[in-house]
This record gives C-alpha cells, sequence and structure tokens, in this order.
C-alpha cells in the first residue's frame, strides 16, 4: 500500500560507535556512554524545535544547565545504593509545555556496565535532584526501571560492540524516534510522540517508549514488542497506561505477519496504519493513532526501502516502517 | 471510535417474516424455508409480494421451478415453485435460478440450486455459484442448469462442504420462525442478506465489488452464502470471516478465497479486544479489508464498502449513532447501514 507522511522530517543517521569496553570509573563502557551522549547530542541539535536540557548530574555537580560534555560525565550507578551518578532532563515543549525525559544512569548492578537506564517521563516538569538523588515529578511516569528490564538498546548486561544509531524527529517536535543497532539487529527503539487524532477527554496526550534487550539478538520494532504488547506508556487522567500499537490483521495476526510475499496482484508490500489502544484496567479504547509510523511485512525485514523507484522515502526496520532521508540505513559497523 | 461514514447510498427491504411451518408437500422442504427463499428472491429482483423497490435490482435470466425451466423460464412465484432434490440423483427434476446483477459487471449472475445432501435435509441446504461469464444457454431443462466457464461455487451441498445457506438444522422437525433483511446500494454493486432466529443471526450472503481493488483485478468481486447448521451460532462474527478465509472471488481464472481483516491487536481484532471506549463511551468500529492468502494470489485484494467490524460481544441490535437515528445497526459482530427501523431479529 502507498505510505504518505503527515509531517515533514529532520535525521540525524547513521551514527556509528566503535567498540570500546574502558570502563575507568563511570561503571560503563566507553561506547555505551558514546552513544547515549551522542543520542543526548542528537536530540539537542535538530534544527527546528529541539529539546533542551533542563537540569543534568555529572556526579560531581548537579544544576540546571547540560552537564554532560563528554563521556566522562556519565557516570552509572547501582541502583541499590546512594552513591553520585549522573542524570539528565531534557524538554520537549512541542509535546506539551513542560513535557520532559529524565534518564539517570543506574542499574541493578555496576557490573551491567551501563547496559542499562532509569527513564521517567512528566508533563509537570521534573524539579530537584542533586549528584545522589534524581528528580522528581509529580506526574512522572516510568518508562525504564533499572532495576528490571532496564535496557535501552545497548545490549546485555557486561557486553561491548560496535553500535550505529538513528535519530529523526518532525519539525514541529511533536514525534521524535531513536534507533540503535548492533550487527544489523535493532537493539533499540525510542520514541516520544504526540498522537493523531486523540482522544478529546486525553489531556496533553502523548505516547513514549524505551525498549531494549539484554542481548543483541532481538529486533524492538517488532510485532511481538508492540503489536503483542502494550509497551507504548501514556497516562491519563493521572494514572499511567501502557498502550499496543494495532495494525490492520486477520487470521489472529497482524497482516504483516500473514502475508509473507508482495501483493501477488499488483505487487505492493504491506503498510498498515498504527493505533494506539488501550487495555488498562479503567481506561480501556482506542486513544489515537501514531503520525508517520506504520507496520510493514515481517518477511521484508530492516533495510527494505519504499517507495520502489530508489528515493528510500521511507525504510523498514525490522516490522516497522519509517519515514527516511533517502540514505542507505547502516546498521553494522 | 467515531461513526463511521458511509460511501453508498442504500436501500432496504427489512424485516421479512417467514411463520414456523414443517410442511414438506413434494417439495423436500420445510414450507417456512421456502418461503423465506422465495421472499428473498422476490426482493432481490423487484418482483411478487415481497418486492423490494431497488434501483438495480437483480434479473431472473433463467430458471426451473421443477416442472418446467427456461429463458427466462417460469420463476419463482409460489413457494411450490420451489422443489428440492438429492444432489446425487442429478437426473431428478427439482428448482432453479439464475440471477444476474449488472451493477456488479456485465454479467455477474448467481445460480442456486436447490439440493441437498439428502432430502431428508428439508431445505437446509443450497447449491450457490456466481460466475461472470454468462451462464448462458443450454441449462434450460428442469435437471442441469448451465453454468458459466468462470463458475465459482460459493455453497456446495455434496455434504462435505456443506449447503447451509441461512436456515438452519438438517431435517427434522425443527425449523423455526425466520426473519430476513435485504440491503443494496443503490448503484447495484453491493447486496447483503441477513437471516436470523429469534436473536440468532444465522445467515449472511454478500455480493460486492470491492473498494480500492488490487490493480489488475480485473471485474473483482467477492461474495459469500454462508449458513450455520444451527440456531446458536451468529454467522457475521470473527470466526467465520476474520479467522476463516470464507469469502469467495475470482482472480485471473482461478478461484480465490479471502479473509475479512479488521484493525487489531495481540492477536486478536480491536472489537474482540475492547469493549466501549471508557473515555468517551464510543463503540469499536474497524474498516474491513479483503485479503487473499491463495496461493499464487497472495495480498490485500481491496476493502468492503459500508461494512464494518464491531466489538465482540455487543450482539445483534444495537444502533449507531446513539442518538436514535439508527443510520447503522450491529448483525453481530458486523455494522451494516440501516434504514432507522428497528431491527427485528425475532417474530
Amino acid at each position: 500500500m502507498a505510505v504518505t507522511t503527515t509531517k515533514t522530517w529532520q535525521f540525524n543517521l547513521n551514527n556509528i560507535v566503535l567498540s570500546d569496553n574502558t570502563v575507568s570509573g563511570t561503571n560503563a563502557h566507553f561506547d555505551r556512554r558514546s552513544m547515549l551522549l551522542g543520542i543526548k547530542n542528537a536530540l539537542k541539535g535538530f534544527g527546528t524545535q529541539p529539546w533542551t536540557v533542563v537540569s543534568s548530574s555529572d556526579s560531581s555537580t548537579s544544576g540546571a544547565s547540560d552537564l554532560w560534555v563528554d563521556e566522562g560525565d556519565l557516570v552509572w550507578r547501582d541502583d541499590d545504593g546512594a552513591a553520585a551518578f549522573s542524570w539528565i532532563v531534557l524538554r520537549q515543549t512541542a509535546i506539551s509545555t513542560t513535557f520532559d525525559l529524565l534518564i539517570t544512569c543506574e542499574e541493578d548492578s555496576v557490573n551491567n556496565d551501563g547496559s542499562r537506564m532509569g527513564a521517567w517521563v512528566a508533563q509537570a516538569g521534573f524539579t530537584g535532584g542533586s549528584t545522589t538523588v534524581r528528580p522528581t515529578a509529580t506526574d512522572e511516569r516510568q518508562l525504564r526501571d533499572s532495576t528490571n528490564f532496564g535496557w535501552w538498546g545497548s545490549g546485555g548486561d557486561g557486553g561491548t560492540y560496535t553500535y550505529r544509531w538513528h535519530a529523526m524527529q518532525s519539525t514541529d517536535g511533536q514525534c521524535t524516534r531513536v534507533l540503535t543497532f548492533v550487527n544489523d539487529v535493532n537493539t533499540g527503539f525510542w520514541f516520544f510522540d504526540k498522537p493523531a487524532n486523540p482522544l478529546s477527554q486525553w489531556t496533553n496526550p502523548y505516547v513514549a517508549s524505551i525498549q531494549g534487550s539484554n542481548d543483541i539478538t532481538t529486533n524492538e520494532c517488532s510485532f511481538a514488542r508492540y503489536y503483542d504488547t502494550a509497551q507504548g506508556g501514556s497516562q491519563f487522567g493521572g494514572l499511567a497506561i501502557g498502550l499496543y500499537l494495532s495494525g490492520e490483521g486477520f487470521g489472529s495476526a497482524a497482516v504483516g505477519e500473514q502475508v509473507t510475499v508482495p501483493n501477488q496482484q499488483d505487487g505492493t508490500f504491506i503498510a498498515s496504519e498504527m493505533g494506539l489502544c488501550s487495555l488498562s484496567s479503567t481506561f480501556t479504547g482506542r486513544m489515537g493513532e501514531m503520525f508517520d509510523l506504520w507496520w510493514g511485512f515481517s518477511f521484508a525485514g530492516t533495510g527494505s526501502y519504499y517507495p520502489d523507484t530508489g528515493t528510500k522515502t521511507y525504510v523498514q526496520v525490522q516490522d516497522m516502517i519509517f519515514p527516511w532521508d533517502g540514505s542507505t540505513l547502516i546498521g553494522t559497523k | 471510535m467515531t461513526d463511521p461514514t458511509i460511501q453508498k447510498t442504500w436501500e432496504f427491504a427489512l424485516n421479512g417474516v417467514a411463520l414456523a411451518n414443517t410442511t414438506l408437500g413434494a417439495t423436500n422442504a420445510h414450507q417456512d424455508r421456502r418461503e423465506m427463499m422465495l421472499d428473498i428472491i422476490q426482493a432481490l429482483t423487484n418482483a411478487g409480494p415481497h418486492s423490494g423497490t431497488f434501483t438495480v435490482p437483480w434479473t431472473v435470466v433463467q430458471s426451473s421451478n421443477g416442472s418446467t425451466a427456461g429463458t427466462p423460464g417460469p420463476g419463482w412465484g409460489s413457494i411450490s415453485d420451489l422443489v428440492w432434490r438429492d444432489e446425487d440423483s442429478p437426473g431428478t427434476a427439482y428448482s432453479w435460478i439464475l440471477l444476474q446483477q449488472t451493477g456488479i459487471s456485465a454479467t455477474f449472475q448467481l445460480l442456486i440450486g436447490l439440493e441437498s445432501d439428502t432430502v431428508a435435509d428439508d431445505g437446509a441446504q443450497i447449491f450457490a455459484a456466481v460466475g461472470q461469464v454468462a451462464f448462458g444457454a443450454g441449462g434450460t431443462t428442469t435437471t442441469a442448469p448451465a453454468l458459466p466457464s468462470d463458475g465459482r461455487v460459493i455453497r456446495d451441498d455434496d455434504g462435505t462442504s456443506q449447503g447451509y445457506w441461512g436456515s438452519g438444522f438438517d431435517g427434522g422437525a425443527v425449523s423455526p420462525a425466520y426473519r430476513w433483511d435485504v440491503a443494496m446500494s443503490s448503484d447495484g454493486q453491493c447486496t447483503r442478506v441477513f437471516i436470523f432466529v429469534d436473536t440468532i443471526n444465522t445467515g449472511f450472503w454478500l455480493f460486492d465489488v470491492p473498494d480500492n481493488p488490487a490493480s489488475g483485478w480485473t471485474n473483482p468481486y467477492v461474495a459469500t452464502i454462508f449458513g450455520e447448521s444451527n440456531f446458536t451460532n451468529n454467522v457475521c462474527r470473527y470466526a467465520n470471516f476474520l479467522d476463516a478465509a470464507n469469502m469467495k472471488g475470482r482472480y485471473s481464472g482461478t478461484d480465490t478465497t479471502m479473509f475479512l481483516s479488521s484493525e487489531g491487536f495481540a492477536n486478536s481484532a480491536v472489537g474482540e479486544q475492547m469493549k466501549s471506549n471508557q473515555l468517551n463511551n464510543t463503540w469499536p468500529v474497524s474498516e474491513i479489508g479483503v485479503y487473499s492468502e491463495t496461493s499464487t494470489f497472495m495480498g490485500r485484494m481491496g476493502t468492503l464498502f459500508d461494512l464494518w467490524w464491531g466489538e465482540d460481544a455487543i450482539g445483534s441490535g444495537r444502533y449507531y449513532p446513539q442518538t436514535g437515528t439508527k443510520l447503522y445497526v450491529n448483525v453481530s459482530r458486523m455494522i451494516v447501514p440501516w434504514d432507522g427501523s428497528s431491527l427485528m431479529g425475532t417474530r
């Protein structure tokens, strides 16, 4: 099927971080620190409507500025302790006036070497924080738990890899997506979006996710991750809700899982609009849709471009189709 | 979700009734089953006491009433014209009718043969086929209607494929009162028949030109006549059409079967997963796509006009919008355009 973007997009693609397991007092491999630092800088660096840094800690100092200047400023701690650590609060006003993302460099054990993090979003703005205590917000909603499943795209605990990562943002700032790769496997997917056609009762709607796995073999932009389980995080009425990314389906699976070849009538590929559906106990229903993100065709896999004319206006990452800038997606070194 | 938007103008022949009557006579079929079949055919063709008022009605091309046959033949004027036979007795005279709907294609034809696996089925089964190459001359005997070169069986009475068409059980004394409803788009491109016993939707017929057909699909159509052999299972449900390929079509000379897709997640349709939206009290409404998994014809074939998947547990008789205008109604899990009247699924 044909797809058409609703928004215009800006890109920061095909970044590479070479494998480097140097830890040197930060409890995290250099390559992981370098990738997280790069992603932060990419989010800050978009030409229009970039994210801004509200506050941060480099474990030595904390305050209302961006203290993450180089990899040495990203210091992890064991989340069971009270040691000094690094954190950062980023703000995207296009989602709502004070839509904030807090990332904390914490993990279950310092032997995880930076594979995990804590992450929260909030719309009331994060305040406070010191080199030993993270900021908080009255309406914070956790996306990543450093103790349980805190993987963010850098792979398994203790490992060290060469990473590729890509960031893209709509020019109005309403939609931000980050993709990480190791050896052509899509090891991480982050998104922070204002949904399309949200229910009118949903004040300051957003959907957000940071997903990774404790390995480098799991593709995150998959039906298993987002169609079969409610991994889109949001809030309604002050309560956290999980959202499924719905798509067209039949016979107990999505069409992109059912159909294993291009359309044999006209050669077209699958591209199914994504809805946002909640089964949270008191908020059951369809909440809205995703802008400019589609379910594709499992069989095609990462690196399939659309249209077939070679313009690479869209690219498939595992089971999802993203807007693209015409370049070739590089997922490995 | 918001209420659906209708693309076509719809015309209706609704709330027909055939009262319970098991009288067979020499027809091998209960009277109420003959009555319902006759009424549906008369509605589709704008003929007889149960005539519809459709802008592009179906026309009778050929027919047999078990005694005579021809072009257009005697037609079916009364219930005694509907005579069933055992399909294993091809030399026995029986009733059949060949209808044409030019709104689908120039010679889109539907053959209904009153045959069942055994005459003891008492009219519970039929044979039905559709085709687009005119069935033509040669089918004017009381024992053998013509089949077109591109005929495609949609109901088979051979006992394996089961020819149930909405009247429920094989044989016995069980034959209830039926309600039936016919809806047709004013351009003739879409025809739907719904059959009810009490509140159960026991039959669903559909003959449609699909919307947005895959390019290369010449004279596209989607068709089904589907019934259950009981009075307890609704036909217009996910199990029959989302989970199973019970829509029939034909592409490039080969028969295809098709699923009716829906928006979904976690391996089920949204209508199966969710009840009313707890934020705005709206109900799941999902566009219906048409997908083929027939080998060599795999892919999305199109969408259906003015038919939507609805909420799984709601059952028949919920109207939309909720302002009371009854522009749409749930028939089991499907949502169909309606005329503002009340759906009467029972007598």
